[in-house]
């Protein structure tokens, strides 16, 4: 099971969510759960560490 | 390189000119997700936007969208100072753009007639784009947004901090947002600037006025 990039909770397959590369960077899948979304909390990139959104 | 660039600051075009355009001008409201790219407010409470903030977004949005095919990414706006710098990109990157009222179902329902599956879309204000948002929210792809200090940030991947109410503000971010795509998938020279100015980038009084 996949982990949000954000909070890292388990997305479960049922639940909306986003997959997309960093738009910095460009090499690393980044998901965000919908809760995330939501409340447009931050993420940061694991590779470059470039914070969104 | 560009004048701004020489000058040490690093950014893609003159701050002046950011001024000039009313880039970042913001409202007297400002939302809690939002704070975080607001250099100060006047005392009269207007929120005035990092102008930094905003031109590094714009470099990294660039980026992104330059990733993606052309007929990948949808670009809506809903206002009518949007809808002339929408087209312009458009037609210098191939995106496509949306800027009529919405049809609900476009990017949900398979069985609409001009039903289209997006990878990103690009919207120039959350407010009035907020079905779009919803419908890619359904398909699960990534928003990038132009975002006022009024603003609310959710289901936004990317934020573009910037005036989106102002005529030049939007036309000078879309055009900003043209030429780093094509330099990012290699139109223009990392030097090269486009034939038209910004000022081509401009909806155009008398334009929308007939629109209405």
């Amino acid at each position: 099971m996949v982990t949000c990039t954000s909070c890292g909770r388990p997305i479960d397959p049922y639940e909306r969510y986003v997959k997309f590369t960093c738009f910095n960077c460009g090499e690393v899948t980044l998901w965000r759960c919908e809760k995330c979304r939501t409340f447009a909390r931050e993420l940061k990139c694991p590779k470059c560490g470039y914070v969104m959104p | 390189m560009s004048t701004s660039e020489r000058s040490g600051e690093g950014l893609l075009i003159l701050r002046t000119e950011y001024i000039a355009a009313g880039v970042h001008i913001g409202t007297k409201v400002c939302t809690v997700c939002m704070r975080r790219f607001v250099r100060f407010t006047r005392p009269d409470g207007l929120n005035l936007i990092e102008i930094a903030q905003t031109d590094e977004k714009i470099r990294v949005a660039g980026k992104g969208l330059s990733r993606y095919e052309p007929s990948d990414v949808i670009i809506v706006s809903g206002k009518e100072y949007g809808r002339t710098p929408v087209l312009k990109m458009c037609e210098y990157t191939g995106f496509k753009p949306i800027v009529e009222r919405f049809p609900p179902g476009i990017f949900s329902n398979p069985k609409y007639e001009g039903y289209i599956s997006p990878k990103i879309i690009l919207v120039s204000d959350p407010k009035v784009d907020e079905k779009a948002i919803r419908e890619a929210t359904l398909i699960g792809i990534p928003v990038i947004g132009i975002c006022d200090t009024d603003d609310s940030c959710s289901y936004i991947d990317l934020i573009i901090p910037a005036n989106n109410k102002g005529r030049s503000s939007l036309a000078l971010v879309f055009w900003l947002l043209t030429r780093e795509v094509l330099r990012n998938k290699g139109v223009l020279s990392p030097t090269e600037s486009m034939s038209e100015n910004f000022h081509a980038f401009e909806t155009q009084i008398e334009e929308a006025a007939r629109t209405v």
